[in-house]
């Protein structure tokens, strides 16, 4: 056992090839760094997509900054939050971005969720398997809504697959808040508020610290405002409302 | 294509008409095959069934027609097989478009005049009509070539929001009519085409 381990080292160097167990190690370090990173949660409900992440980089010394790490709008009706590396989400966000452009700029219309997906996730495959590079160090959860599907979630992370959700999680603690959410998700009984309740608790549930307050907190949602659909994030007072009413049910039941 | 081409001139021969209907989209072309002065067909078909929905009616370069139509058909029907559903009519009338327009600065112009029909569930039936020069615009009733001088009147005087087809085709009767009594080139045949929620259907065969 120990000299296999041994020989497995010898094909870690190299992102691009596989170990003799037909494994990528590259890409399940990257997955490995991930799992370090502050949990992010996205729901489906049939009013809207909820995002909701920890923020993981807080001191009082930090510039209170319009940006977040974790929440971003790739397009007015498609939004991400990521788990990793920033610095690698930050390459991807750029890519979906320009995928999103490029695809208006060619049909005047907005792209597909999916089609937005794939695209991302073609390159992030790419880094697994030519150009020596390694693998992007970022899960990504989407949240968008098209004609062609309505509101949906999608999760990827850095081999490049994904899947398509109704309710699932990236970064740390994935399991505990998988399971929290396999218990509480409702398909087709989930309306906008259900969805952001269900995010606040299972984040405050999953998180490290004790005490979880509105400013480690970042939600959005995707939803229609105004007769057309738009991403937005939550104000904090909003989000303390959320925690507040969590609080109070973890008070009086045994939730 | 290239511009310089004596068949550039002959673009503005061919006659693409189109209007919109009710419930459908109606196409019109002439049915000449023309190499210079000589009509070597009467009963070519100009227009391309670009997907259930979609007819793209085109006048201009012989080769054009079929190498750039194929083109755009086969990357529409990609796009379906990638994305299990078809780009909506005005989606493809951009795309196509665009790839008007990039041939326009790297020297392989596409020398057609198109009018493109077409059919969605939500919005009905469209007409889009876009020139060699990548000038689109979605309308309801167009015609390029020189013909479109002869019927422009026509179709300005006769056309109503919500034709029958029986009313649409007896508008594009009446547009051969103007062309065959006005025009100096000789166009016997013309072929119409409709598309609406059924799909594609000829109404008059190329060489009838």
């Amino acid at each position: 056992e120990l000299l296999e381990a041994a020989m497995s080292r010898r094909y870690d160097s190299r992102t691009t090839i596989f170990s003799p167990e037909g494994r990528l190690y590259q890409v399940e370090y990257a997955m490995e760094a991930i799992s370090h990173a502050g949990t992010a949660v996205g729901i489906l409900s049939s009013e809207g997509v909820v995002l909701a992440a920890e923020k993981k980089i807080t001191s009082k010394l930090l510039e209170p900054s319009k940006s977040s790490e974790k929440m971003y709008m790739i397009d007015e009706h498609v939004a991400c939050a990521v788990a990793g590396i920033t610095a690698d989400a930050n390459i991807l966000i750029n890519y979906a971005r320009q995928a999103a452009q490029r695809y208006q700029f060619t049909y005047q219309e907005s792209m597909p969720v999916e089609q937005l997906v794939q695209a991302l996730c073609d390159t992030k495959q790419g880094y697994t398997q030519y150009g020596g590079l390694r693998p992007f160090g970022v899960s990504v959860l989407y949240a968008g809504w098209d004609a062609q599907h309505g509101y949906q979630l999608y999760c990827s992370d850095p081999s490049g697959n994904y899947g398509g959700w109704m309710a699932t999680s990236i970064g740390a603690s994935t399991q505990a808040a998988q399971s929290i959410m396999k218990q509480e998700y409702k398909p087709g009984e989930m309306p906008l508020q259900a969805a952001l309740q269900l995010a606040v608790k299972v984040l405050s549930k999953t998180c490290d610290s004790a005490n979880l307050t509105a400013d480690k907190l970042d939600i959005a949602t995707v939803t229609q405002r105004n007769g057309r659909v738009s991403y937005a994030p939550l104000p904090e007072a909003e989000t303390k409302t959320l925690l507040d009413a969590v609080a109070e049910e973890a008070a009086s039941g045994d939730a | 294509a290239c511009a310089q081409r004596g068949a550039g001139a002959m673009a503005q021969i061919e006659g693409v008409i189109g209007l919109v209907g009710k419930d459908y989209t109606m196409l019109m072309t002439d049915s000449n095959f023309a190499d210079s002065i000589l009509i070597r067909r009467h009963d070519y078909d100009k227009t391309l069934a670009l997907d259930k929905h979609k007819l793209l009616a085109m006048g201009g370069d012989s080769a054009d027609m079929v190498q750039f139509g194929e083109y755009i058909q086969k990357n529409l029907t990609l796009y379906e097989l990638r994305n299990g559903f078809p780009l909506s009519t005005h989606a493809a009338a951009n795309y196509l478009r665009g790839e008007v327009a990039h041939g326009l600065r790297s020297g392989g112009m596409v020398l057609l005049d198109f009018l493109l029909g077409g059919y969605d569930k939500e919005q009905g039936p469209s007409l889009y009509f876009l020139d060699y020069l990548a000038a689109l615009h979605k309308v309801n009733k167009v015609a390029h070539g020189y013909p479109a001088m002869f019927v422009t009147p026509i179709l300005d005087r006769e056309w109503r929001e919500g034709m029958t087809e029986a009313e649409g085709l007896e508008v594009m009767n009446h547009c051969i009519e103007a062309i065959q009594k006005r025009f100096l080139v000789n166009m016997p045949s013309f072929t119409i085409k409709v598309v609406d929620a059924n799909g594609v259907r000829t109404i008059r065969a190329a060489g009838q």
